[in-house]
């Protein structure tokens, strides 16, 4: 669920952090702290990583405060943190020790009673819960690369261009990237056909 | 779009496109239907991720991660304004401006004017051709004045140029005194 920010907010919220707001600060924190998370936990399949991630990212959007160009979205400057967090992460793990996303997530089925979601009926929700435990399993059965692009997007509500820019990739590799990701996974949960 | 492109279709099903442009993909895929069926499967992954829900961290990291950073935004009240940082750029290059006026000022004020130019070469001449001064160390009869050989060289250096009638004469004059200390 990407945040939802009125972008005037934002700019007034961020102005007064840099003059050592700290209640602006806060805002700002919860108001990005559940889709931050959600990626940072999503991509690196470890929930307590994710949360000393989680810190970092934000502790650095602070340092960098004065660098913020106004230009372009708040979001886009704080997932490219995020992005740049995990990739440094990334980078320092074999290809073979790095973890299947979701999949790896506190339970076998990859979700916990905080994110499974509330259905209607018992009913409901064992289909729901299955559904959703398909997904998670479809998610971790993409290449890294294909489920990041898909989870960024999916939790930043940034546009391709905009992830384009932040995983520092021509916008055509991002869409080819999403393309053969989204289809993959369509595949994988076993959508009803047309 | 007049081919087959995935990646419009893909920027369709995500309601990315312009207006002008996504009816342009619509148009397209209304005739074509692979398509037609492929749009169908992206925006039905599209739709399956909204099933993603968000996740939270615990309560401990977020007290944490709110206190540190808190924290951190207020030991900015203690730092200076950003002005400089803000105002780089037009610092740097007035900077950069003052260094060029200045270099230019220092230039000029520490280059000799024409007149002292003159002077400082008119005065070693003055002295050199101080002809009383000259005259009466031959009139003594004593070793030739090294001035005099200077003087001869300046003035042979000076008849070079343009001289005025003082300086032929006084040329003149010291041959005429040369001759004489010698006894010719």
């Amino acid at each position: 669920m990407p945040p939802q920010a009125d972008p005037e907010r934002l700019r007034h919220l961020v102005d007064r952090c840099r003059q050592g707001d700290g209640q602006a600060f806060e805002t700002v924190f919860h108001m990005f702290r559940g889709p931050l998370y959600s990626y940072l936990a999503r991509t690196t399949g470890d929930r307590h990583l994710a949360e000393d991630f989680l810190q970092d990212v934000f502790l650095r959007m602070v340092e960098n405060l004065d660098r913020y160009e106004e230009s372009g979205r708040f979001q886009a400057w704080l997932f490219r943190i995020a992005a740049n967090r995990v990739r440094d992460w990334a980078r320092r793990r074999s290809h073979t020790e790095r973890v299947g996303g979701a999949a790896n997530l506190d339970s076998p089925a990859g979700t916990t009673a905080v994110d499974r979601p509330v259905a209607q009926s018992p009913e409901a929700a064992l289909v729901l819960n299955e559904q959703v435990s398909r997904l998670e399993v479809g998610l971790a059965s993409l290449e890294a690369d294909e489920r990041e692009v898909l989870i960024l997007r999916h939790y930043s509500g940034l546009s391709f261009r905009e992830i384009a820019g932040i995983m520092g990739a021509p916008l055509g590799t991002v869409l080819a990237r999403s393309h053969r990701a989204l289809l993959k996974l369509r595949e994988r949960i076993g959508e009803p056909a047309d | 779009m007049s081919a087959c492109d995935k990646e419009q279709l893909l920027l369709l099903a995500s309601d990315e496109l312009a207006p002008r442009q996504a009816a342009q993909v619509e148009r397209h895929v209304a005739e074509c239907p692979a398509c037609a069926a492929e749009l169908e499967r992206l925006r039905q992954g599209l739709a399956a991720l909204d099933r993603l829900t968000p996740m939270e961290p615990s309560g401990q990291a977020v007290e944490r991660t709110a206190a540190d950073g808190r924290r951190a935004v207020e030991r900015r009240r203690t730092l200076r304004p950003s002005f400089v940082h803000r105002y780089r750029y037009a610092l740097a290059a007035a900077a950069v401006v003052a260094v060029a006026v200045g270099w230019t000022l220092i230039g000029r004020l520490a280059a000799p004017t024409d007149a002292q130019l003159d002077q400082l070469w008119r005065e070693p001449v003055s002295d050199i051709i101080d002809t009383d001064s000259i005259v009466e160390d031959l009139a003594e009869g004593q070793a030739a004045n090294p001035w005099t050989q200077a003087a001869d060289v300046v003035i042979a250096q000076l008849s070079e140029s343009d001289l005025d009638d003082e300086l032929l004469e006084l040329e003149e004059s010291l041959e005429l005194l040369e001759q004489w200390s010698s006894g010719s």
